[in-house]
């Protein structure tokens, strides 16, 4: 039976800011042209092994707003409030009609980096809480509904979006603002390098020399609406969210993924199960794939385990080679990837690689390959185990 | 727009100085004092004592919730069991120790063992592998509202059937007194063992139901501009017809702490009102602190236990005790 339009959610406005530039056009454009390649980081006492990120350029990161409840705010709150308004506005809402819109957001470090540049100044900075990105950008576009702040390490933005979800279906509001936004922390390059888990020269997903991730800041915004509220004001969705599952390994290790990935399979199956989606109805997977060796090839075992071996599986685009790791906005720059993809019935590119045995996916790399099917689904994991999988469909004709 | 849903709640856990059953939770902050927290006697068994404080507080908060909820959490499978827990400070004093030392010395000198704990995150994720959690772990992290915004999405995913029961808690520890040091209310942790509303167990006690509505009232203040947005969220709590007895107000002194108390004076009526008063950027602990008090405090008054953040977040959890006045 299909679902009422009230229950049913669609994303209509994108916003983004990141290695690639600033809008989402930006995003789309960078990912068709390569995307972009890692820096060193232009901080002090960067005391570690792995000193490269996808940085944003800095014209790209707006200079407001400086503060909130008198507090400075980095990089990563700023480029949330311009990617948020650019959502907003390509969703065609004014800002008179955003007091009801309630902000989700995914954040894990948040606002780190004022301290910590504080502390590398030789300062002795206050603490405050780090995750004030989602006031900041309620404050920003005038919304008076309410915020969520969800931190689930490197899968803040997936949870985000799927939170988003049951807003909606709850009946809460008729649109959220969602998104995920993170900036440059030394503590947590550090901490990341300390365990092994860091790659000193480029994120390279699913590639035999792969040795880890890159770190990467920017902001991601969508507006999700549903489906009865967008067409009663004519508003045209990119994609429909058809679902946001979640599942946890409960593994005894903190950082390391459940070999067997039984939970990571659950949350896909359990996806496309509540999206009404087929497996053979899936055109394009954007995988977690981080570039860590392990969790590459349990993500790869899990993908085989849910489309099969056969030369039906769909193409998989590895987003983070070419924008490195967002951390706790990567759930939501894989969302707005997914899709302009399906909006646009077209995937881009895999950086090129000599491909690891041992992750035996299908990674088009001689050019964008066409949208055949009608879904995309979309993995973001992180540390703790736990798992985020959420499917977006086709809406109309592409764009 | 609907209203939020409720949960019911089936067991309560709470671990603060001075205060290490749900009973004391109304009881005034107590400084901690040596070997508050007797890790051997709260977490008996291997591993725990390498793990940083507020995980312990969380663990031992948790476990007690489920050891007062009796054993129904444990017959359940893996995958229906789920945790929400909200935090802002727990890793504060962690995050600053690993970046001075980064900057002495360099990564290399960083425990690895604590590594994750950098991520506030983990301290919710480690009751995953604890207690077989599987449904979902998931952490909320909205400045002083945290503690009543994992309430609130609790009963978000329970409601979707995202899980058949959520431990919903908030966990915190002070900052480092380099940091500034944060206040007793928010040392330790509170756990609520939440089901659907209107789920009951056979043979298990209910202390009663909880629903968490959140506003936004920016960070300047203004009582006018605070009415707007917060006298809906008011009329639409009382819109049932049942008496409020009592609210207590967490709060801070910044400009929205001080539009909200002005709020609130103007809506209290006869109602006994308790306003506690926190440095801004105070965690998440007390506000949920207060509802694990309203709710084992034995009476089946109803009560309202408000949050507000310096950065203008506001939450307002209807606590009702008991089964009063739940149709």
């Amino acid at each position: 039976m299909m679902m009422p339009d009230r229950r049913r959610a669609v994303l209509t406005g994108l916003g983004a800011v990141s290695c690639l530039g600033a809008g989402a056009e930006a995003h789309w454009a960078g990912l068709l042209a390569g995307g972009a390649a890692p820096r060193e980081v232009d901080l002090p006492y960067m005391n570690m092994r792995a000193r490269r990120m996808y940085l944003t350029p800095p014209s790209a990161i707006p200079a407001d707003p400086g503060t909130h409840a008198g507090i400075p705010l980095g990089p990563a709150p700023r480029m949330a409030v311009a990617a948020a308004r650019e959502a907003l506005a390509d969703a065609g809402i004014g800002r008179g009609d955003t007091v009801r819109i309630p902000v989700v957001m995914g954040v894990e470090m948040g606002n780190a980096s004022v301290q910590e540049e504080q502390r590398g100044a030789g300062g002795t900075p206050p603490w405050t809480p780090l995750a004030v990105t989602a006031a900041v950008v309620a404050e920003a576009v005038g919304s008076r509904a309410g915020t969520a702040g969800l931190g689930n390490a490197c899968a803040a933005g997936g949870y985000a979006l799927g939170v988003a979800l049951d807003v909606i279906r709850a009946g809460e509001a008729d649109v959220v603002l969602v998104g995920g936004a993170e900036g440059i922390t030394r503590v947590g390059m550090a901490g990341f390098d300390r365990i092994r888990v860091t790659d000193p020269y480029g994120c390279r997903p699913f590639a035999r020399d792969r040795a880890g991730t890159v770190f990467a800041d920017g902001a991601a915004f969508a507006v999700l609406e549903s489906a009865a509220h967008a067409a009663s004001r004519g508003a045209r969705p990119y994609a429909e969210l058809g679902a946001a599952a979640w599942s946890c390994d409960a593994y005894h290790h903190p950082t390391a993924p459940e070999p067997d990935a039984v939970q990571l399979v659950r949350a896909m199956r359990n996806a496309l199960a509540d999206a009404g989606v087929r497996p053979e109805q899936v055109g394009c997977v954007l995988p977690h794939a981080t570039g860590t060796p392990v969790n590459d090839a349990v993500e790869s075992r899990a993908l085989h385990r849910v489309f099969g071996d056969s030369s039906g599986r769909p193409p998989v685009f590895a987003l983070k080679a070419l924008i490195g790791h967002t951390s706790g906005a990567a759930g939501m720059f894989a969302c707005l990837t997914a899709a302009l993809i399906a909006s646009r019935a077209r995937i881009p590119a895999n950086a090129p690689l000599d491909q690891d045995p041992e992750c035996d996916v299908w990674l088009p790399q001689d050019g964008p390959v066409p949208l055949n099917r009608p879904a995309v689904l979309v993995n973001s994991c992180a540390t703790g185990g736990v798992n985020a999988s959420f499917v977006l469909s086709r809406v109309g004709d592409p764009a | 727009m609907n209203a939020p849903v409720r949960v019911r709640v089936l067991g309560l856990g709470m671990i603060a100085p001075g205060a290490l059953r749900p009973a004391r939770a109304l009881e005034p902050p107590v400084e901690p004092f040596p070997d508050w927290f007797d890790t051997e006697a709260l977490l008996p068994g291997r591993g725990y004592r390498k793990l940083p404080p507020a995980c312990r507080y969380l663990l031992a908060a948790a476990r007690s919730a489920l050891d007062d909820t009796g054993t129904w959490f444990a017959g359940l499978s893996p995958q229906d069991r789920a945790a929400v827990i909200g935090g802002n400070n727990a890793g504060a004093a962690l995050q600053d120790d690993f970046d001075r030392t980064v900057i002495a010395t360099g990564a290399a000198d960083l425990s690895p063992a604590r590594v994750p704990y950098m991520a506030l995150s983990m301290f919710g994720g480690r009751l995953a592998p604890e207690h077989g959690l599987q449904a979902l772990v998931l952490t909320t992290n909205s400045p002083a509202v945290a503690g009543l915004e994992a309430v609130q999405t609790a009963a978000r995913a329970l409601a979707a059937g995202r899980a058949t029961a959520v431990l919903a808690g908030a966990v915190e520890d002070r900052p480092a007194p380099v940091q500034g040091g944060g206040s007793a209310h928010d040392l330790g942790a509170a756990v609520l063992v939440c089901v659907p509303e209107g789920v009951s167990v056979a043979g298990e006690r209910a202390y009663g139901h909880c629903s968490v509505r959140g506003a936004f009232v920016g960070a300047a203040g203004g009582v006018p501009e605070t009415s707007d947005v917060l006298d809906p969220l008011w009329k639409e709590l009382l819109a049932d017809g049942r008496p409020v007895a009592r609210i207590d107000a967490v709060l801070d002194d910044s400009p929205a702490g001080a539009a909200v108390a002005g709020w609130l004076t103007a809506r209290a009526g006869d109602r006994a009102v308790t306003i506690l008063t926190r440095p801004p950027g105070s965690g998440s602990l007390a506000p949920l602190r207060r509802v694990v008090g309203r709710m084992a405090a034995g009476t089946a008054e109803r009560a309202v236990v408000l949050a507000v953040s310096a950065h203008g977040h506001v939450s307002i959890a209807d606590v009702l005790p008991g089964t009063a006045g739940v149709p």
